[in-house]
């Protein structure tokens, strides 16, 4: 079995994941990147994308990660999410309905629309989106710890 | 003596205050309870990032949040309630905020109604605000007013901000506190730096982006985390406030309204006693 570190997923409202993992891959602001057990120290930035998880044991679990702070030390990794999900846990009509409004901003840029802001909001939508249109793919994917 | 009828007004009006005490002290309790959990949570993510600063500042300070200034204009953060009825909280934020310096040393980045009031009538200057805050923080208002304080320190308008705020300790505890907000000063950097990331006799750590970019991220996010769990703070503390001035204020009104249930028995007694008397009396006049 490969070896293991732990994990913790925290936003500022609710920790969103904590368990031992095999590996991950995080959305880094400069291209993803994976993190392995024994991994050097740390601190990368991430941006709006997918985080990708392999627990103990094999399974896989997806997060759907608008923007953050991933800290690798010796004693393991902690993300530090803006905001985070894990793909069960997206509410796709939610999403949906803040992606259509996002594209209308958009589309419309009415005076006074922070056009940077909409940008962001239909990047996170269309993130959650395809993370949660993603779940349950490979084998013993599993609820998040 | 007074009158039955003008007592059993009083229970009545005694009464209906009882009622919107215990009212709003459920609803204190209630927001204390989110209060808490939430709180929790906010420690937990403003204690790793906390962790995460110090362990960065311990390689580089190439950040404006990170250099100590020699200048002496200071902003203090003070967070408030919007309204009162919730005893000395208040009171005893704003009597720790003038500690900090008179109206020409320190302008006032009020949160909450409250302190927008009464520094304003000191002659603070409010250089900014979130009102009003409500029982349940927005983070999004809060995130806001945190890349507000630090643009106006990058932009070198002040040179020190620091935060007088109520912290919660658990049940009714709560305590007043100062920090400094910024220049951000690890507490003694590298001291920590063991028990993390820099392992001892290691002192690279991978950056990306590579430093200094990533302090950008790094510190927008410390400051906001930082205001956050300050105000998450209050706000719990706040609440907690309120339900213990509630709690006294109805187990006042209770007693007052036994006191005044016996006053009212004593005249209703007395007026039977005295019709009693007169119609004895008269009785006994015409007998």
């Amino acid at each position: 079995m490969p070896p293991l570190y732990d994990l913790t997923i925290v936003s500022a409202d609710r920790v969103v994941y904590r368990g031992k993992v095999e590996s991950l891959v995080a959305p880094g602001a400069m291209g993803s990147f994976g993190v392995l057990a024994h991994h050097a120290p740390m601190v990368a930035e991430l941006e709006t994308g997918e985080l990708d998880v392999v627990a103990e044991g094999g399974g896989r679990v997806s997060f759907a990660v608008s923007g953050g702070l991933l800290e690798v030390t010796w004693s393991g990794v902690t993300v530090l999410a803006d905001s985070a999900e894990a793909a069960e846990e997206i509410d796709v009509d939610r999403a949906a309905a803040a992606e259509q409004r996002a594209e209308e901003r958009l589309r419309a840029r009415p005076e006074g629309v922070d056009t940077a802001r909409a940008e962001a909001a239909l990047k996170r939508a269309l993130n959650r989106l395809r993370v949660a249109r993603r779940k349950g793919r490979g084998p013993g994917a599993s609820e998040n710890g | 003596m007074i009158s039955a009828k003008d007592v059993k007004n009083k229970i009545r009006t005694v009464q209906s205050i009882e009622q919107i005490c215990r009212a709003m002290k459920t609803v204190a309790a209630i927001r204390l309870r989110r209060a808490e959990q939430r709180l929790e949570t906010m420690r937990l993510y403003a204690g790793a990032i906390q962790g995460l600063v110090e362990r960065l500042a311990a390689v580089t300070q190439d950040h404006p949040f990170l250099q100590p200034r020699d200048g002496k204009r200071k902003a203090m953060v003070l967070v408030t309630s919007d309204r009162g009825l919730c005893g000395g909280y208040n009171a005893n934020a704003v009597r720790r905020a003038l500690e900090e310096g008179g109206p020409e040393q320190v302008a006032v980045i009020a949160v909450g109604r409250r302190g927008v009031a009464q520094m304003q009538r000191r002659g603070y200057r409010i250089a900014d605000r979130l009102v009003p805050l409500g029982g349940e923080p927005d983070p999004y208002q809060v995130m806001r007013l945190a890349d507000r304080i630090g643009r106006l320190f990058s932009a070198g308008e002040v040179d020190e901000v620091s935060a007088v705020y109520t912290a919660f300790h658990g049940g009714t505890r709560s305590q007043m506190r100062r920090e400094v907000l910024l220049p951000v000063t690890p507490r003694a950097a590298g001291a920590d730096a063991s028990r993390g990331l820099l392992a001892p006799g290691t002192g690279d750590v991978i950056c990306e982006p590579p430093l200094p970019g990533l302090l950008e991220g790094v510190m927008t996010r410390y400051l906001r985390a930082r205001l956050a769990a300050i105000v998450q703070e209050a706000s719990a503390s706040e609440h907690a406030a309120r339900v213990a001035a509630m709690t006294a204020a109805s187990d006042n009104a209770e007693e007052m309204i036994r006191s005044l249930t016996l006053a009212y028995n004593k005249a209703r007694q007395a007026g039977i006693t005295k019709e009693l008397t007169e119609i004895v009396g008269a009785s006994e006049a015409t007998a």
